[in-house]
C-alpha cells in the first residue's frame, strides 16, 4: 500500500540532473519519493521521514549539512561502484549504511572503454568531422589512424571492468599486459591470454594503449604522472574510464602537446566538466566524454534496481547485498 | 623587338650581366637568331659568347633592329666588332657550377624514385625535368644533358648504372602523394618494378606504353578503362590494392589476355576493427558526447546522453567472409548474440568458434539484430540490398553499420528510415558517391555516423596491401602462381 511504502530522497526526476522518469518509476515501486529541493522548502516536515539517500551520480551531495536534516535515516544507496564522493567512514559513524552497484556497471563500462579506444585509435571523430564538413570535395587518403589488432593494450587495474575489458581486447588478438595489486589466477589470465606485469613500468614501456581502470584510492591518486606518461612510448593512447584524479592532467597536457605521447581518451576529468579554458579541450589528439561509462537504459535501469533493493533491505533490516565495508 | 626591350637597350648603361641577360631574354622570346649593332652592324647571334656581348654593350653600342640602326661608327669599332663576331663560339649558356652541382643531386634523387633513366628524357623533357626544381631558371641557365650526364658520370655512377641497367618491369600508377600513395610505401613498389606516373604516360604514351607490363589501381585510380588499357599493348595484370573491385571491368579486361588481381586477407582486420569501432562509436554516442564536452557551452554533465547496451544485445552479419568472420570474433569478446546471413554456410567448427548462428533466411536476421553490419561483397546481386522492405523489417531500436560499398544500401530509403524512426541510427564508413554531395541529407541526420572509406586507414595495412598488390603483379609477369587472381 502507498501510505506503507518508506520515504527514500533523491535529487530531482527528469531535468538536466535529474533521473529520467522510467528510472524514478522502479523506485517509485517500493518508496515514496522527496526530491532535494522539496526537502530543502520545509526540512523539519520531510526530514525525519526518510529512512534513504539515493545518490545518483552525485547527486544530491551527501554533506554533513544534509545529514543532520535526516536523523532517521538508515541507508546511502550509491548509483555506480565508485565510492569516492562519499566520506563513507563518517557516514557509517552516524549508524548509516553506504552501498553501491557492484558488476552491473561492468559491461558497459568496459564496452565504452573499448569504444574510446577506437574512435580514438582509428580517428572516428576526425573521420566523421571531415564527412560531414561543408568543405570537404575529396575522400582524404593521409587520415591514417593506428592499428588494433594485435596492439599491445596494458591494463592497470584488473579487477572486474579490468578483466571484462581483457575479455573484449582479446576478441582484437591484442596483446593483453595488466598491472594489478593482486596478481589474478592462473585460470584468469589464460581465459584473455592476460600477462602480468609485476613493474608498472614495465607495462608503460610496452603498451600501445594504456587502459586506467583502477578504483579512485589515496593510493591510486596522481598514479600517472610526469614520470609515468614519459616511459610510455611517444605512439601510445592513455584511456581513462576510472577518476579524473588517477591522472596529474597538467602533466598529460604537457606530454601531449609535447609529443610524450600520442594521443588520450577520457570519460573522466577534475572536475567534470572540465573549466571551458582548459587546454585538454583544445587539443586535438583528446578525445573526452561526459562520464557516460554506465550510459545505457539497460546499465541505468539495473542499477537503479540494485540501488532500491540495496535500499529496501538496509530499511527493513535484512542482510544489504552490497554494503560497502572499508577495510 | 618590344618596345620594352629596346627601352632597356637604348638607356645606354654599362653592360652588365643583367643587361647581357636582357638581350639574351629577348632572343629566347623573340626567337631571332641574331641582332645586329647598330652602331657598327656587326651580326650578335644567339649562340654568341656573353663575353662577346660584354664588350659589345660596355662600348654603349645600343642593339636596336637595323631599321632605326645609325649610321657611322669609328674604324676602331668597325674592326672590333668584326674580330668579336669571330670570336663568337656557337656554345649554349651554361650554369655556374654550384648551380650545376645542386641541380644534380636534385635530378638524381628525382630519377633514382622516379626510375626514369636519363636516356629516356629527350632534350625538352630533361629541361623541364630541371625547371620543375627551379620554375626560375631560366633556359640559359640551364646545363647541357652531357654536362649534366658528365658531372652525372663523376660523382654517381655506380647508382646510375644500377638503375640504368636493372631488369625490371615497368608499372604505371597513380601518383605520389595529392590522393595517391603516400611515400613511405612508394618503395615497395621501387623495389620490383621501374614506375610511371600516371600523368608522366600522360606526356608520352608512345615512349612508356609499351613496356608497361603492370597496372596499379589504388583507390580507382588510375581508371582502368578501354582508352586506357589499348594504350598498354605489353600489359599482363591489373593489380588492385584492395579487396573490393567493382570499380574494373573484370571480364572486359580477362579478354584483352589481362589478369586482374586484388588483396583479400590483409585488409580484414583493420575493416573489422573500425566496424566495430562505429558501432562502438554510434551506439554510445561517442562523437556527440565529446561535442557536448568540448563545447564552451557546457556548464554540467548531461544526464540524457544515453546509448544502447552492446555488450549481451544481437550482432547480425550480412556477408560472413574474412572480413564478417573478424568482426564476429571481435563482437563475441563483447558476448554479443551473432548471427550471420551469407551465399554458403560456414562450416559447424567456424560457427562454434565465434557462437554464430545461420540465418538462411536474411530477413530473420534483420528482425532480431540489435546491430545489422554489411559486409558483403558490391555485385549486381547486392546492389541495394538494403532497402525500404528490410530497413521496416529491422528493429526500430537497430542500428545499420556498413563497412561494404555504398551502392549495397538504398541511400534514399535509409534517409526516410532514419528520419521517420524506422530505425534508431546508421553508422556509415562509405556512401554513395565519395564524398557525398554536400546538401545530402544523410550529413545533417544526428543520428548518422559517417567516415570517409577509412577502413583500411593505418599504416600497418596500406603497406600489407601495398606489399601484396606487388607480389601479384610480379608472380603474374614473371609465370608464378598467382596469389589473388580475380576470377569471374
Amino acid at each position: 500500500m502507498e501510505e506503507e511504502k518508506p520515504w527514500v530522497l533523491i535529487s530531482e526526476v527528469g531535468g538536466d540532473h535529474g533521473y529520467l522518469e522510467e528510472l524514478a518509476d522502479i523506485v517509485k515501486q517500493h518508496f515514496r519519493i522527496i526530491c532535494h529541493k522539496e526537502l530543502l522548502e520545509n526540512p523539519e516536515l520531510h526530514g525525519p521521514k526518510i529512512q534513504a539517500l539515493l545518490n545518483w551520480k552525485y547527486c544530491p551531495v551527501v554533506e554533513p549539512t544534509l545529514l543532520r536534516l535526516l536523523p532517521a535515516l538508515k541507508v546511502v544507496a550509491s548509483g555506480g561502484v565508485g565510492v569516492d564522493h562519499l566520506d563513507v567512514p563518517f557516514i557509517n559513524s552516524l549508524g548509516v549504511k553506504v552501498t553501491n552497484t557492484p558488476r552491473v556497471v561492468s559491461d558497459s563500462t568496459a564496452d565504452l572503454a573499448m569504444g574510446l579506444l577506437l574512435a580514438s585509435a582509428r580517428r572516428i571523430l576526425e573521420g566523421h568531422q571531415v564527412a560531414i564538413d561543408p568543405k570537404t570535395v575529396h575522400i582524404p587518403q593521409r587520415l591514417m589512424g593506428v592499428q588494433v589488432t594485435n596492439a599491445t593494450i596494458g591494463i592497470i587495474g584488473m579487477g572486474e571492468i579490468g578483466y571484462k575489458i581483457a575479455q573484449r581486447a582479446k576478441g582484437f588478438d591484442m596483446k593483453i599486459v595488466y598491472h594489478n595489486r593482486r596478481r589474478r589466477s592462473a585460470e584468469d589470465e589464460r581465459a584473455v591470454g592476460a600477462t602480468f606485469c609485476q613493474s608498472l613500468d614495465e607495462l608503460l614501456g610496452t603498451s600501445d594503449f594504456v587502459m586506467i581502470a583502477v578504483k579512485f584510492t589515496p593510493e591510486t591518486r596522481g598514479l600517472i604522472g610526469h614520470r609515468e606518461l614519459s616511459i610510455m612510448k611517444p605512439t601510445a593512447t592513455l584511456i581513462n574510464i576510472s577518476r579524473g584524479q588517477v591522472v596529474d592532467q597538467d602533466a598529460l597536457v604537457e606530454a601531449l602537446q609535447s609529443g610524450s605521447i600520442q594521443a588520450a581518451a577520457l570519460d573522466v576529468t577534475h572536475p567534470e566538466p572540465l573549466p571551458r579554458d582548459h587546454p585538454l579541450l583544445g587539443l586535438h589528439n583528446v578525445l573526452i566524454t561526459p562520464h557516460i561509462g554506465i550510459n545505457t537504459f539497460t546499465t541505468a535501469r539495473q542499477m537503479v534496481e540494485k540501488m532500491v533493493r540495496n535500499a529496501v533491505a538496509a530499511v527493513e533490516g535484512s542482510p544489504v547485498p552490497d554494503e560497502v565495508k572499508l577495510q | 623587338m618590344s618596345p620594352e626591350v629596346k627601352g632597356r637597350l637604348e638607356s645606354g648603361n654599362m653592360a652588365t650581366r643583367l643587361r647581357s641577360s636582357k638581350v639574351w631574354e629577348y632572343f629566347i622570346r623573340t626567337k631571332e637568331k641574331s641582332v645586329q649593332c647598330n652602331i657598327c652592324k656587326a651580326e650578335l647571334a644567339y649562340h654568341g659568347s656573353t663575353t662577346a656581348m660584354h664588350e659589345h654593350l660596355k662600348r654603349k653600342h645600343v642593339l636596336t633592329d637595323s631599321e632605326n640602326a645609325e649610321e657611322g661608327s669609328s674604324s676602331r669599332c668597325k674592326k672590333l666588332c668584326s674580330s668579336s663576331v669571330d670570336a663568337f663560339v656557337t656554345r649554349p649558356a651554361t650554369c655556374t657550377p654550384q648551380q650545376a652541382e645542386i641541380l644534380t643531386e636534385s635530378i638524381l634523387k628525382m630519377l633514382v624514385t622516379d626510375m626514369r633513366p636519363i636516356s629516356m628524357v629527350d632534350d625538352q623533357g630533361f629541361k623541364e625535368m630541371i625547371k620543375q626544381f627551379n620554375p626560375d631558371y631560366h633556359d640559359y641557365y640551364l646545363p647541357s644533358r652531357s654536362h649534366f650526364t658528365a658531372l652525372m658520370e663523376k660523382k654517381y655512377f655506380a647508382t646510375f648504372e644500377k638503375v640504368m641497367t636493372e631488369e625490371k618491369p615497368w608499372a604505371l600508377f597513380s601518383e605520389v602523394g595529392g590522393e595517391g600513395y603516400l611515400k613511405e610505401v612508394v618503395d615497395i613498389m621501387n623495389e620490383e618494378f621501374h614506375l610511371v606516373s600516371h600523368k608522366d604516360f600522360l606526356k608520352n604514351p608512345l615512349l612508356f606504353g609499351p613496356k608497361i607490363q603492370a597496372l596499379f589501381v589504388w583507390n580507382c585510380c588510375p581508371a582502368a578503362d578501354p582508352l586506357l588499357l589499348t594504350s598498354l599493348p605489353s600489359l599482363k595484370v591489373v593489380a588492385n590494392g584492395g579487396v573490393g573491385i567493382d570499380h574494373l571491368d573484370v571480364p572486359h579486361i580477362n579478354s584483352l589476355g589481362v589478369t586482374v588481381t586484388n588483396t583479400p586477407g590483409v585488409v580484414s582486420v583493420a575493416t573489422a576493427d573500425m566496424a566495430m569501432g562505429l558501432l562502438l562509436a554510434s551506439a554510445r554516442k561517442i562523437v556527440e558526447g565529446h561535442r557536448i564536452s568540448v563545447d564552451p557551452k557546457t556548464t554540467y554533465l548531461p544526464q540524457s546522453l544515453m546509448g544502447v547496451e552492446v555488450s549481451g544485445s544481437t550482432l547480425g552479419i550480412i556477408g560472413m567472409g574474412n572480413i564478417g568472420y573478424k568482426i564476429a570474433q571481435r563482437g563475441k569478446g563483447f558476448d554479443m548474440r551473432i548471427l550471420y546471413h551469407n551465399r554458403t554456410r560456414r562450416c559447424v567448427i567456424d560457427e562454434e568458434a565465434v557462437g554464430a548462428f545461420y540465418c538462411k533466411n536474411m530477413d530473420e536476421l534483420l528482425k532480431e539484430s540489435d546491430f545489422v553490419v554489411l559486409a558483403v561483397n558490391l555485385t549486381p546481386q547486392t546492389k541495394h540490398l538494403i532497402g525500404h522492405r528490410e530497413l521496416s523489417l529491422m528493429k526500430d531500436t537497430a542500428t545499420l553499420v556498413n563497412i561494404s560499398r555504398g551502392l549495397v544500401v538504398d541511400q534514399d530509403a535509409l534517409v526516410m528510415a532514419l528520419q521517420s524512426g524506422v530505425i534508431q541510427a546508421a553508422a556509415l564508413d562509405v556512401t554513395h558517391p565519395e564524398p557525398l554531395p554536400r546538401d545530402h541529407p544523410l550529413l545533417s541526420l544526428p543520428n548518422v555516423l559517417i567516415t570517409p572509406h577509412a577502413g583500411t586507414n593505418t599504416n600497418a595495412t596500406i603497406r600489407k596491401m601495398v606489399q601484396l598488390m606487388v607480389e601479384n603483379a610480379v608472380a603474374v609477369i614473371k609465370g608464378f602462381p598467382v596469389p589473388n587472381e580475380v576470377k569471374p
